[in-house]
């Protein structure tokens, strides 16, 4: 096993849409975890990561591929037998403002995991809820406020709170910091960081902000079109860069001071996972386009820590 | 350190609900018509509750008759006047409230437990389920539900609990309708994912994340169809075939005052007054409820 | 150079449940013809509602202004009639929002939508109206003008059935159609991906250039910023903390604010730079904290930034408001 917390095989996803067409949302994933490692996901809206996710933990069933979660199959379990393991892997959302129920109080969404696994309640409860609150940083105080009086990043933190009442070994966090002002956004990533070294978590962040994966996780992949087109450490990714569209991501990326606009790389829009072009998906914007890559679909290759699916790279 | 062990108080753990209600008051109470609305429905509630220590003469709403006093227009004696039996208008008026209070809270609490159960269900788990909840839906939809209405009691006999069922059975439907699509949307928030993520069954995600966050818009349509289930058993009273004279239902003394129109015009303005006003009261609620609970779908 | 836009002492408050918000506190802006300026600030620090205020579209009440004003191209702005706003909106300022497709009316073909726009505006004008067909014509040159292929059988389709980026352009083409001045932008490329952002952003800038085109920029990224604007202006809690060239004040930032805001910005080509948050939180503008309003979180706060509130005055080449900014040099 050499120690795979999550490992996922052809990972995919499928929707049936009206006039029988099918939209392939993700389309033959592969990913592995190490335990303790932060593998960032990256790629533009509709690439299928916030699905990856998703699939990952469970929360949508895949159409096919294998997600061995702890050496486990979970991709076919049904919801009985899903619930012990939904102790070890939980999610952060992008959004805190819908990710707590508005109606509850802080202390009722913190509790919800020890009251569905049946791990405490009543001043037990409150006791952990407290003791979670402090961890995440926020004072006693906010137990009994509902989520409208408190700001971006607070809500944040009582998310985290949350996934972290069941002691969870993998974190997924879907896009954490992009609905948080930057500083706010510098406060949680920090504070993630510390989780993780001191929590021992492992997480799966999914991400189109390359410059705050570059900061918190160790390897990436970059995803489109509902398939990984390129994997590696961090270091390796960002400074060499194998894939035409990684390269493109990369440039338009725009640093925090005075600049000249990249010159645009990529032309056209991102196109729909319903209409995938035969052979290699990014050829029509591609710029480095080759008669091959038009009929054949290349697939992820290369030495162990680095892979590339492209026919120039 | 003393970490609270000790159970937080009502007042701690509440506190911030009673923010939240002093700030709909607050904002309920800048609306002129919002507080017209309140200020009528009220009215009507406290006089549903008192009516016999209000009304002057209650015996004659139980069908007396005074034949020296017909038909006499309003005097201090008889503030709204008499009818052709010589009974006090304003007794009767005043106590046929309670009816249409009892007749609205029955036709709205029916069909807020038939619909309500039902739209969640098709909305939150979609699929078949929803698909046959839906068609029945419409299938009553697609009916007049007055004339369906009418039909029902036809069949069950004219009377004002035959009236109730008939106007409960087409009034769910709606219910439906609102809360399917209040659950459709809520179903795919975050919140809902997490409380799956963390294992929460169905029925507690139901329970818990989505009854809750639907009560807004079904207060809202329940005021507003406050008045108008009053007004649809007044019809129905009209027509003859909800509450039968001389027990006192305003639809059914404006039936028998179309009559005695125009010459005697007391006899029918003083009850369609009263349907009037309520359904007025009801319905300006109802607004000043949805501008405070469910702000953004204000007015479309 | 004339002065396009000038902001004094404007002050804009809202009246809520708890009191009264003051959401601007005695702004101070000038914008010269032919600028390209960037207002740069978080969540609730009031760059919107300034950018709404330019073609006073913030709702009063319960809005108010308690104090100071906004003059276009000379004219006080709050005093402008009905028929005045009309021509200011679309023929003085244009607006472009964030998500495009809350601007678009989902039942309607794009080019009906452009052909009312273009006809509205003729009127605002005084000119005749156009025909539907000519009015049709102009606006295939708007869409061609922001770089849309194939704009005459765009014209046909409907909102819904383009991608963002492609409805910002033609929320572009409309805010083109009455020949604006004054461009307000407010968090134009927010919703839009980074490959798509740089494609819109390239549009603007263009258009800015071709058009002689004032540019307001309201964005949380200072990368946005960085690309388009030639000056920036930082904002914090409704006032203006900072306020000069874009290269002096990114190399080189006087306030302790925008230092912290930069210093809060993970820099994807400096990977050893690690982002470090700003302690604190924005304050409650219900109660500002008294003097000047970033205090409670300044490391470099003294009694006088409680007492009195910074003027914004010149130090090194840009406007800053605070009493310290000579000892924080970066």
């Amino acid at each position: 096993m050499s120690g795979a917390l999550l490992e996922v095989r052809g990972l995919a996803k499928r929707y049936a849409q009206k006039g029988g067409r099918v939209l392939r949302a993700v389309d033959g994933v592969d990913l592995r975890l190490t335990a303790g490692e932060s593998l960032g996901l990256v790629g533009e809206s509709g690439c299928g990561k916030s699905t990856v996710a998703r699939l990952v933990l469970r929360l949508i069933p895949p159409s096919g591929g294998e997600i061995r979660f702890q050496g486990r199959d979970i991709a076919s379990l049904g919801e009985d037998a899903l619930r012990p393991l939904r102790r070890d892997m939980q999610i952060i959302f992008q959004n805190p403002h819908s990710a707590l129920n508005p109606r509850r109080t802080v202390f009722a969404s913190v509790a919800e995991p020890l009251v569905v696994q049946g791990t405490s309640r009543g001043t037990e409860a409150q006791a952990r809820v407290t003791e979670l609150l402090r961890q995440v940083g926020l004072p006693e105080s906010f137990l009994w406020r509902f989520p409208h009086e408190l700001s971006g990043g607070q809500k944040q933190r009582v998310c985290i709170a949350r996934a972290l009442a069941l002691a969870p070994k993998l974190l997924v966090l879907d896009e954490p910091t992009s609905a948080l002002d930057v500083s706010v956004q510098a406060q949680i990533l920090d504070f993630l960081q510390e989780l993780r070294g001191s929590l021992g978590l492992t997480y799966l962040f999914i991400s189109h902000n390359l410059a705050v994966v570059r900061q918190v996780c160790d390897r990436v992949a970059v995803m489109y079109l509902g398939r990984i087109v390129e994997e590696g450490p961090v270091e390796t990714i960002f400074a060499a860069p194998r894939h035409p569209y990684t390269r493109a991501l990369i440039g338009s990326v725009l640093p925090p001071r005075p600049s000249c606009l990249p010159e645009a790389a990529l032309a056209g829009d991102v196109p729909n996972a319903a209409e995938i072009p035969p052979g290699c998906r990014f050829a029509p914007r591609c710029p480095i386009r080759m008669e091959r890559c038009l009929g054949d679909d290349p697939a992820l290759a290369g030495d162990g820590s680095h892979r590339v699916a492209c026919w120039a790279a | 350190m003393s970490l609270a062990l000790r159970r937080a108080s009502f007042a701690e753990r509440h506190a911030a609900s009673l923010r939240q209600l002093r700030f709909f008051a607050w904002s309920f109470g800048r609306s002129p018509s919002s507080m017209l609305g309140l200020a009528i429905v009220l009215g009507f509630l406290l006089v549903a509750a008192f009516g016999p220590w209000i009304a002057p003469y209650p015996l004659d709403a139980e069908g007396a008759m005074n034949l020296g006093n017909r038909l006499k227009p309003p005097a201090a004696a008889h503030w709204f006047g008499t009818d052709e039996m010589g009974n006090d208008l304003f007794s009767r008026v005043v106590l046929a409230t309670r009816t249409s209070l009892w007749v609205g809270l029955t036709i709205v609490g029916m069909a807020t437990v038939i619909g309500v159960p039902l739209g969640i269900a098709a909305g939150y788990f979609g699929g078949v389920a929803r698909a046959v909840i839906m068609r029945v839906t419409d299938v009553f939809l697609s009916v007049p539900g007055i004339v369906l209405a009418l039909a029902i009691v036809a069949a069950l006999g004219p009377g004002i609990l035959n009236g109730i069922i008939a106007l409960s059975i087409v009034w769910w439907p709606g219910y439906v309708r609102l809360v399917e699509a209040k659950a459709l949307a809520l179903r795919n928030e975050p919140f809902v994912e997490a409380a799956r993520a963390v294992g929460a069954s169905n029925l507690r995600i139901l329970a818990v994340h989505i009854l809750p966050n639907c009560t807004s818009p079904i207060i809202v349509k329940a005021s507003m169809d406050m008045g108008l289930a009053i007004l649809a058993a007044a019809s129905l009273g009209f027509i003859g075939l909800g509450a039968k004279p001389p027990a006192p239902e305003w639809g059914a003394m404006i039936s028998v005052a179309r009559t005695y129109m125009p010459n005697w015009w007391w006899y029918a303005v003083f009850p369609g007054l009263a349907i009037y006003l309520t359904v007025l009261g009801f319905n300006l609620f109802g607004d000043g409820l949805r501008d405070i609970l469910d702000p953004k779908s204000n007015r479309g | 150079m004339s002065a396009l836009l000038e902001i004094s002492g404007y002050r804009l408050a809202f009246d809520g449940f708890e009191g009264r918000a003051h959401v601007l506190d005695g702004i101070d802006l000038t914008v010269a013809e032919g600028e390209t300026v960037g207002i740069v600030g978080e969540t609730g620090c009031g760059k919107s509602v300034l950018a709404r205020s330019v073609a006073r579209l913030v709702d009063m009440p319960p809005g108010c202004v308690p104090g100071g004003g906004i003059r276009f191209a000379g004219q006080d702005v709050f005093a402008m009639d009905q028929r005045g706003l009309a021509r200011l909106r679309g023929h003085g300022v244009a607006m472009i929002f964030q998500d495009p497709m809350t601007y678009l009316n989902p039942v309607f073909s794009i080019g009906s939508q452009m052909v009312d726009v273009i006809r509205a505006h003729d009127r605002a004008e005084g000119k005749p109206k156009r025909a539907r067909a000519a009015a049709r014509d102009a606006a295939a040159e708007l869409l061609d003008a922001v770089r849309l292929p194939d704009p005459g059988r765009l014209l046909d389709r409907y909102p819904h059935e383009l991608s963002g980026g492609m409805r910002q352009r033609v929320l572009i083409a409309m805010a083109l159609t009455g020949t604006p001045r004054l461009l307000v932008a407010d968090e134009p490329t927010t919703a839009l991906d980074v490959t798509i952002q740089a494609q819109v952003l390239r549009l603007i800038a263009e258009l800015v250039a071709a058009r002689r085109l004032t540019l307001m920029l309201i964005s949380h990224d200072l990368g946005v910023i960085g690309a388009l604007c030639r000056r920036v202006v930082v904002m914090y809690a409704g006032t203006i903390v900072e306020d000069g060239a874009a290269d002096v004040l990114f190399a080189a930032p006087r306030h302790p604010y925008t230092r912290g805001l930069l210093a809060a910005v993970p820099d994807l080509a400096r990977p050893a730079h690690r982002a470090r948050p700003i302690p604190g939180h924005i304050p409650n503008l219900l109660q500002p904290p008294p003097g000047c309003r970033f205090h409670p979180r300044c490391e470099l706060a003294v009694g006088r930034c409680v007492a009195e509130k910074p003027p914004l005055r010149q130090v090194d080449g840009r406007l800053v408001a605070c009493h310290r900014a000579e000892e924080a040099a970066a």
